[in-house]
Parts: C-alpha cells; structure tokens; sequence
C-alpha cells in the first residue's frame, strides 16, 4: 500500500495542484465567457427582428415558463419611458447535413410570423451547406417580403424552382439536405413555440 | 539518460524545430490539426500559437520532473500536465477570443491528442534539461506553426483570393472552393510537403 502511494505520489500532487489551478483560471475566465455568449445572442437577436439594429437601448429578457426553449422577448425604449415589443426571438436546434445546426428564429410582435432567422452554430460543408450562413442566398428568404412577413399558419415547403407561393422556400443549389434542415427545424418548433408565447403573454 | 557531451545545444534544438526537423513537413506529426484548420490564416496562426504555448508549458514541467518520472506512469504524467495547459488555452480564448474559439471548435480541446507534444516530451524534455526542452519546445512550436502558415496561405489565397482577410487576388478571379475543403487540405498539405522534400534533396546535391 505505502509502495503503492509513493509510486502514484507525482501523480496525485500532479493532479491535485494542476486541478486547483484550472479551478482558479475556471472562474476569472467563465464570467468573461458568459458574457460574450449573451453579447453574440443579443448581436443575433439585432439582426434577426426587424427594426432591432436601429432601435436605441435596445433590450431582451427571457420569457420564463416556456417548455425545451430559450425565449426572449426583445423590446427598446427610445425614450426611456415607454417600451416598446419588437418580437420574439428563440433558440432552436436540429440536425443538419455535417452536424447540428442551432438557429436564432424571429417571430413578429404577434407571434404569428416569421421575420428572420439567424445561424448560430453549423458544420455545414464550406462552400455548399453553409450558405445558410449568407444572407443574400439564404437568410434573406426568410424576412418579410413586399412587407409581408411569413405566416406560421402553414409549413415552409423547401423547392428546388423559383418560389410562386409565399410559403415556398427555394433550396440552395447543392444543398438540399442543408436547406431542408433548417426549414424543418422552423416548421417543428415556430408553431409551438408561438403557442407558448401568447399563453404566457 | 543520453551522454551529456552527444545532446544537442539549446540552440540546435532551436534550429532544428524550425526546418530541419519540422514536426509536420519533416516527421509528419500533428496533420489533424494540419489538415483541419488550414482553411484560414488567421485560424492557422492561433491554432499554431496555441500549440506552442501548451508545448512550451509541458516540456517545462516535464523537463523539471524528470527525475521523479516512473517509466510506467510517465505518459499519464505527460497526459496530465498537457491537459491542464490545453484546458487553459481553450478556457482563455473563450474569455478573450470569442469568436476564434468559435472557429476553432473541437480542434483547441483536441491539441491534448496532438502527437507533436506528447512525442517532444517523450523525445526530448523527459531526457535533457530545462533550456534545451524549452529551445526544442520554441522551435518545434515556431516550425509547427510555420507548415500551418504555408498550408494556409496557399488555401486561402485560392479559396477566397484574399490572405489573413485582405484581398490579394486579382478583381474577378475565380475562387477555388475545392481548397476550403478537406481535398483541398490534402492536396495542399502533399504538394508542401513534396515541394519541402525536392528544395532539401537539390540543397543537398549542391552541398556535395
């Protein structure tokens, strides 16, 4: 047994030491880490709700008692007295072509639209599937059109034509799998978590 | 223990890592992270710094606790203090770098696998003492991050015609989106290190 401990000693010293040193580090550092994951939530959220980036004092605050989601509800006050609701934004996750893909999904004042969404972790191919990414090609599709915002009353149908109904999504070219997913992610979780905002609302 | 008169000077070590012994062009050790995140400079030179870093640290303690290292618990020594620097790195770059640990992902975590440093402190700092483990881990860390750099140059100037984001490229030149990609890793990764071999072999013919 004493053998048995001398042997293992540098081990245990190794381990006890090292391990006390990430837990000191641990705590200078995750406050930091923390705060950037809220800054590029609330970055995401900016670029995701209509009117968001220009509004001044712009604000978010987690909706409690939602079921399996991270709701906020985001709203400014430009003149520091009254608020103003600009939408609703919520995390959601599914699986892509490479690998999870996690969304930011905004939903109008009324939670009964969609008014953008926003990619906040993907593995998609570089060059085919993570044009989700790019706003020109693929997060534009989701915004209102002409005004318009998309209904949640009907699914998102992925087509690989030229849209002619509001409800048709056109795929990226090359990625089928990846547009599909995050359509599919939307049409499973928008209704829902519509539903669950204008209860708790 | 080596004889003290046959080990290599700190300087030596030093040189070595760089060319003469580049762990990736020369030993071919560490083409996960090679391979992986050569797709951007920027992303190169972290991952390469990175690595240094935990290098540097490991062949530091190792070097230093040589002398209690039981042959049967020494890898276990290694993977411990390598693990205690990487967590560090990871943990660093959440808080200060945000965005380039989001790039990075599961490659920072993953230098705890990189075959480069386990192999300098079995190698070398777990044999020599402090200085030249410490000139061996600056030099293999700098050569490390130097094949990245060359690999990444190449990717990204063919992949989006710019090079650390600055357009370098030509207006209307064609982006090789192949090279972004892990064919366009290995094809660059094996024209390097054949281009390496053949300016070594010339240099060597000129020499005799």
């Amino acid at each position: 047994m004493i053998n048995f401990i001398k042997q293992s000693a540098l081990v245990l010293i190794l381990a006890v030491v090292f391990g006390s040193g990430l837990a000191v580090i641990y705590a200078w550092t995750n406050p930091l880490y923390i705060i950037n994951q809220e800054e590029a939530t609330l970055e995401s959220i900016a670029k995701t709700i209509p009117g968001a980036d220009t509004a001044k004092n712009l604000q978010t605050s987690e909706v409690e008692g939602i079921e399996g989601y991270k709701v906020y509800r985001v709203f400014d006050s430009p003149d520091n007295a009254k608020e103003r609701l600009l939408g609703w934004a919520y995390v959601a996750k599914g699986k892509g072509f490479g690998g999870d893909i996690k969304l930011l999904i905004g939903l109008n004042a009324q939670a009964d639209a969609l008014v953008g969404i926003d990619v906040l972790e993907d593995v998609e191919t570089p060059g085919f599937g993570n044009y989700i990414n790019d706003e020109e090609r693929w997060k534009s599709k989701f915004r209102p059109r002409d005004g318009k915002a998309l209904s949640l009353e009907r699914n998102l149908v992925v087509i690989k034509t030229t849209p002619k109904k509001s409800y048709q999504i056109q795929a990226i070219t090359g990625a089928t799998i990846s547009s599909k997913a995050v359509v599919s992610i939307i049409n499973d979780t928008a209704g829902e978590v519509a539903a669950q905002i204008k209860q708790e609302d | 223990m080596a004889d003290k008169s046959s080990e290599p000077s700190s300087l030596t070590r030093f040189i070595n890592g760089i060319l003469p012994e580049n762990p990736v062009l020369r030993m071919v050790l560490g083409i996960c992270p090679t391979l992986a995140v050569t797709a951007s400079v920027k992303g190169a030179i972290t991952m390469g710094l990175a690595t240094t870093f935990v290098l540097f640290c490991s062949n530091f303690f190792v070097s230093l606790l040589k002398r209690f290292l039981q042959p049967h618990l020494r890898i276990l020594v290694f993977t411990i203090i390598i693990a205690t620097f990487v967590t560090i790195v990871d943990m660093f770059l959440k808080a200060f770098m945000y965005d380039m640990s989001r790039t990075l992902g599961p490659y920072i975590p993953l230098i705890i696998v990189n075959c480069i440093i386990i192999a300098r402190a079995e190698a070398c700092a777990s044999k020599s003492r402090l200085l030249p483990s410490l000139a061996d881990a600056l030099g293999m860390g700098l050569g490390f991050t130097l094949a990245l750099l060359i690999l990444a140059s190449v990717r990204e100037i063919l992949a989006d015609g710019t090079w650390l984001n600055f357009p370098v490229m030509w207006e209307g030149f064609t982006t090789w989106t192949i090279m972004k990609l892990a064919p366009g890793a290995f094809l660059t990764f094996g024209l390097v290190v054949g281009a390496n071999n053949f300016i070594r072999r010339k240099l060597e013919e000129r020499k005799s």
